[in-house]
């Protein structure tokens, strides 16, 4: 067990560093000038220009810029300075992650609480009007986009409610009451469709547990096979529900982004949208470790568990279903 | 000798203006003004973003910054433009300013009351600073910090020099009879403390931020609180200098909540609901009809619009790319082509100037610049056979492609232009660019026709850079290389009197819009933010969004 | 994969809704291809003059702020979306499924490293690696296209991967080998036939994805540019500029997505529960 988390750690701290490499390959071979996005307003001189080049670090070669930035990734500011902004990005990070962070935990929770037992009652009586009932709400759950969800949200608040949430983000330490008020929205639409992933997940799984030789023969024995499914089901259950929060974990954040526009939650997803228009390269840089970093981390986590839950090893990869 | 009270007379930006606007505008506050003014208060702003470039206006002139930095900074640097009239060039931070004959001298003498928001007191070294920024930028520790991208703007200098009794003096290559005009752009703004730069500077952080040094400004209101992508809060400066008519201090405010909403359909429900107090600046958050029609609905009469001319919507056309527009009879087919109404309602958001129907009357000659052509005055449908007699006569009856540069942060007036132009049987490519490629293709000779970028220069003479020849003025609208214009343009910065300067300007106008029909003015924008009712005391500019952001005079009644 | 088509079409439980959803699914694709026939205006018509009708018998969805007909803009928007999203999938397929299939045959060290590669590209949230693909290459179908094939290159291949390595443990691979069959008509003969049902099944509901991506892009103008029409653009217009004024700018584009994708969504969750049964009839 140890040597396996020792082989996944390294092998994924090699990942990241490729992967690194590969954004910053991206950014700097593709067309595309950050300088020009930088001063794109104003009418300037091709001197200011390439004086603006200079003070960026931007006329260095590739691999100066790529060390140079490596090396700000350790020194506290994680990756130096924004382009666009002028401010640090650990700061930024700082600041963005745990808005970021909070939602998605939200929402993760939030959907456990509605999609697991809901899962359950449709997994174990399949075919019955409730599951079916069930099973189109959840498709209807994944299918609908969160822009168009927003847009809903909103009009509906403020034409039956002529209410709208808080604009001004506060941390739960500050006001908790506006926290909420604020973050519930793109919580309630991140879950639904969230959730409606988990609940197809733990409905299939459910429905497969059921037909075990073990439950049936339960069945046949006239044991009631609720609490008997309950216990073998829950530990293939448990590691879906892993499994499935970090297979869509990446997809949370991705979701969050527009939501995070719509809602003026001040999150990672926003920053690293304006970062990627403004061609914001330590900034792109600095989130796209950030994001490969927490995924392989969550993923490396999630194997470790699942290898001591379900001893059948079944790894994250095979769970990849929607 | 001084030359004083020849900076009282008002010269205009060079775009059409209107009078009725005055007239609203004078109406406005004279429906405000007789009140007394209320201390206290927090007005909740929405801004368009983050302020970019660490507030750093040497870097960048996105309302996102102004519009917070008028409160941080000022609404102005030595000089501004006056509240009551913004076409008249005020003193800010400067008492008086004088020049020398040739006008390559310009003295301005500094108030002595000024105080940094960290105490510390602003002089006339501050300004040297910040001048010498501008200009020359700066080196330390082996690095080298650009100039502000504005300083050829402002002139050829020559060189700085701090004189005694906190007095400065600029001294330029060339005669420079309208700087004040020139220096008094909102956009030009002192970020820039010379206590707190200086230092990082030297240790060779050279491109050390506004934001870097705490946003340490010498405007009303001093930062308290910033929250990036939420929140920036600024509290009232209870050392500011300047006072209202009756002797107050100013600001009347205690404190400004700025709410980032990039998203104008979030602040539109936010305003709606009474969580905003005065809408963003910036295109995509100004209202267009439609919404504005919702706020109505929502909040009736405790909602007023302040409306400002904004940027002028025009077609130019690539002269020196081979192709049909060549020919100065297409270009002026399409000038007589496009329904320019139409673009009001359809591009515009529904609020504008444009002619025929709509237009500015005569202004008082000796006051202002018109530069609203009053031509193509014909009903549409006349201009339109004329359009396709021409076409028919240049022998491009069956149309032609012609490429055309749109900007992706607002690609509607290419949309119209497209569906305009298809009349004619021109297939209009619409070219969608991001910002650094709009950056580097708006002054290349890569594209047929393009849309060109504001400029606010408040003098006629300063639109050289955007109406010039293209090898001296790469960012100009239209691509040619006619002499002629360089002729023109001598002239009039020749001229002694103001009758004669509005009589070349015309001629410069009537050539290159009508004769020659380099440029197709479609229409002017009007940019229109909801405020409160209860918002009270605010200066709205006539023209350009992002004068007098600085609140100073505003209560909340 | 006979096996698979044969059980798809045999299976009488499971045939109702699969044909319920593939026929759907084939009268929405057939609907957005005779776009030309069905529709009566031109997409990119303007006609200010009858800007922002409502619903009509003129204009069945009415007009927008143009003046050009909205039920046109929604066919030809859904047949470029629809383009993009099946050609950005079927590509990801071409791609994926051989690699994937590959790394399962290959074991050791070249599935480890192009294993860890996926891992890294997995990572990003989708619409993060579109935005960042899109903005380097100027937006345009076929860079939008690429974007979303880089997305789902690597799922694709994960899911062969695994499926492949099921496969590679059957008796009749083994039997290949030691009979000394080629690697790669082991690869293209034997497994990747019968590693490509979970995938391709996968890919179906992939193509929804790909459709909802295309749309967030457009609606962050990241997407397919003027004057062409996206629904995705359609739904940042309509709610900025007209949700009061106008409704039916957003209701339709948004209502024809929704269910476009929940077309494709219940054909992929069919497809799946064919295949799945199919593999273990086979096992």
């Amino acid at each position: 067990m140890g040597h396996y988390i020792l082989r996944r750690f390294f092998t994924s701290i090699a990942a990241l560093f490729i992967a690194t490499i590969a954004v910053f390959m991206v950014l700097r071979i593709l067309p595309g000038d950050a300088v020009l996005s930088i001063l794109a307003d104003t009418p300037h001189s091709v001197q200011m220009r390439e004086a603006l080049r200079n003070e960026l670090g931007l006329d260095k070669p590739a691999y100066v810029q790529y060390l140079t930035w490596l090396g700000r990734i350790f020194d506290g500011s994680f990756g130096g300075r924004s382009f666009e902004t002028g401010g640090q990005i650990g700061e930024l990070i700082a600041a963005q992650l745990p808005v970021t962070l909070l939602v998605s935990g939200y929402s993760i929770i939030l959907s456990c609480i509605w999609a697991l037992p809901t899962g359950f009652i449709a997994g174990y009586k399949p075919g019955k009007l409730r599951d079916k009932f069930l099973n189109v709400f959840s498709l209807i759950g994944l299918s609908v986009p969160n822009i168009f969800a927003a847009s809903i949200v909103l009009v509906g608040l403020l034409k039956i409610f002529r209410w709208s949430p808080p604009i001004i983000y506060s941390t739960p330490n500050e006001n908790l009451a506006e926290h909420l008020y604020m973050a519930i929205w793109p919580v309630l639409i991140l879950s639904l469709e969230y959730g409606s992933h988990l609940l197809r997940t733990v409905r299939a799984a459910v429905g497969e547990t059921l037909k075990t030789q073990y439950i049936r023969g339960a069945k046949a024995r006239g044991i009631n096979p609720v609490s008997l499914l309950l216990r073998h089901a829950m530990p293939p259950v448990a590691s879906i529900t892993f499994s499935v929060a970090a297979a869509h974990f990446s997809a949370l954040i991705g979701g969050a982004i527009v939501l995070e526009a719509v809602f003026g939650l001040p999150g990672v997803g926003r920053g690293l949208v304006q970062a990627a228009i403004a061609r914001d390269f330590p900034v792109i840089q600095s989130y796209s470790v950030l994001l490969v970093g927490a995924f392989l981390l969550i993923q490396m986590a999630v194997d470790v568990l699942q290898r001591f839950l379900d001893p059948r090893q079944r790894t994250a990869e095979t769970v990849f279903s929607r | 000798m001084s030359y004083h009270c020849l900076n009282k007379i008002s010269f205009r930006y060079v775009k059409p203006a209107f009078f009725v606007l005055l007239f609203l505008l004078t109406t406005a506050l004279s429906s405000v003004y007789p009140q007394t003014p209320v201390y206290g208060g927090v007005l909740t702003l929405a801004n368009r973003g983050d302020p970019p470039a660490g507030f750093d206006s040497m870097r960048t002139s996105s309302i996102a910054l102004h519009h917070v930095g008028g409160a941080i900074f000022g609404p102005g640097n030595l000089v501004m433009r006056c509240r009551e009239n913004s076409y008249d060039v005020c003193p800010y931070l400067a008492t008086y300013w004088t020049a020398n004959r040739e006008f390559t001298e310009w003295t301005f003498a500094i108030r002595t009351d000024v105080y940094w928001h960290d105490g510390v007191k602003f002089t006339a070294e501050d300004v040297k600073f910040w001048f010498d920024l501008v200009f020359f930028g700066a080196e330390g520790g082996g690095n080298k910090r650009a100039p502000a991208y504005f300083s050829k703007e402002l002139g050829n200098i020559e060189k700085i020099e701090l004189l005694e009794h906190n007095r400065i003096r600029l001294v330029f290559k060339q005669r420079n009879p309208y700087f004040p005009e020139i220096l008094a752009n909102p956009r030009f703004k002192i970020a820039h403390p010379k206590h707190l730069m200086q230092p990082a500077i030297d240790e060779g952080n050279v491109s050390v931020s506004p934001l870097d040094v705490g946003l340490i400004g010498v405007g009303p209101f001093s930062l308290s609180q910033y929250r990036k992508g939420s929140l920036i809060r600024v509290v009232r400066n209870d050392s500011y200098f300047e006072v209202d008519d009756s002797a107050r201090q100013l600001p009347y405010l205690d404190r400004i909540d700025y709410v980032i909403m990039p998203d104008p359909f979030a602040m539109d429900i936010a305003f709606r609901t009474g969580r905003l107090d005065g809408g963003a600046r910036g295109q995509g958050h100004y209202l267009s009809a439609e919404r504005i029609e919702g706020y109505q609905r929502d909040l009736g009469s405790d909602v007023y619009f302040a409306k400002t001319d904004g940027g002028n919507f025009r077609l130019a056309f690539n002269l020196l790319r081979d192709g049909p527009w060549q020919d100065s009879r297409v270009r002026r087919a399409i000038a007589l082509w496009i329904d320019k109404p139409a673009a009001i309602t359809s591009a515009l958001g529904g609020f504008g100037w444009t002619t025929p129907d709509l237009g500015p009357p005569d202004l008082p000659v000796l006051r202002y610049f018109i530069n609203w052509p009053k031509f193509d005055r014909e009903p549409l449908d006349t201009r339109r056979d004329k359009a396709l007699a021409l076409m028919e006569e240049a022998g491009y009856a069956d149309g032609f492609t012609m490429d055309h540069l749109v900007r992706g942060l607002n690609p509607v007036t290419g949309e119209f232009l497209k569906a305009q132009l298809a009349g004619l049987g021109i297939d209009l490519n619409l070219r969608i660019v991001d910002e650094g490629e709009w950056n580097r293709a708006r002054v290349s000779l890569d594209y047929d026709s393009q849309q060109g970028r504001l400029t606010p220069s408040p003098i006629p003479e300063g639109t050289l850079s955007v109406y010039g020849r293209y090898s001296e003025n790469p960012d100009a609208y239209a691509k040619h290389e006619d002499a002629k214009i360089d002729q023109l343009y001598f002239d009039l910065s020749n001229a002694t009197s103001i009758e004669q300067r509005i009589r070349l300007w015309r001629e410069i106008e009537k050539y290159l819009f009508y004769d020659m029909t380099y440029i197709v003015p479609i229409a002017e924008s009007v940019y229109v933010v909801p405020y409160r009712s209860y918002v009270k005391g605010l200066a709205v500019p006539v023209e350009d969004a992002h004068t007098h952001t600085d609140f100073a005079t505003v209560w909340l009644d | 994969m006979k096996q698979i088509l044969r059980r798809f079409i045999r299976r009488p439980r499971g045939r109702r809704p699969v044909i319920t959803a593939a026929s759907l699914l084939a009268a929405v694709v057939l609907f957005f291809s005779i776009a030309g026939i069905i529709t009566r205006y031109d997409p990119l018509e303007q006609d200010i003059d009858n800007r922002l009708q409502p619903p009509s018998s003129t204009h069945i969805f009415g007009t927008d702020g143009f003046g050009r007909d909205v039920f046109s803009r929604v066919v030809y928007g859904g047949r470029i979306t629809l383009y993009i999203a099946l050609s950005a999938v079927i590509v990801a397929c071409v791609v994926g499924i051989p690699l994937g299939t590959y790394m399962a045959y290959a074991g050791g060290f070249p599935d480890l490293l192009i294993g860890r590669l996926i891992d890294s590209l997995l990572g990003f949230p989708l619409i993060v690696l579109a935005i960042i693909v899109v903005v380097a290459l100027q937006a345009s179908p076929v860079s939008v296209a690429i974007a979303i094939t880089a997305i789902f290159v690597p799922r694709i291949a994960t899911l062969t991967r695994s499926a492949a390595q099921l496969t590679n443990r059957e008796t009749y691979i083994q039997a290949a080998v030691v009979t000394g069959a080629k690697p790669s008509r082991i690869i293209f003969r034997h497994l990747i036939p019968n590693s490509a049902g979970p995938p391709i099944s996968q890919a179906v509901g992939y193509i929804g994805g790909a459709i909802t991506t295309e749309s967030t892009l457009s609606y962050l103008g990241l997407g397919v540019p003027p004057p062409y029409p996206s629904w995705g653009r359609m739904l940042q217009e309509g709610t900025r500029l007209y949700f009061e004024s106008a409704p039916w700018l957003v209701i339709f584009p948004g209502i024809t997505l929704c269910l476009v994708v929940v077309c494709f969504s219940l054909l992929a969750e069919r497809l799946k529960k064919v295949t799945l049964s199919a593999d273990r009839g086979a096992s």
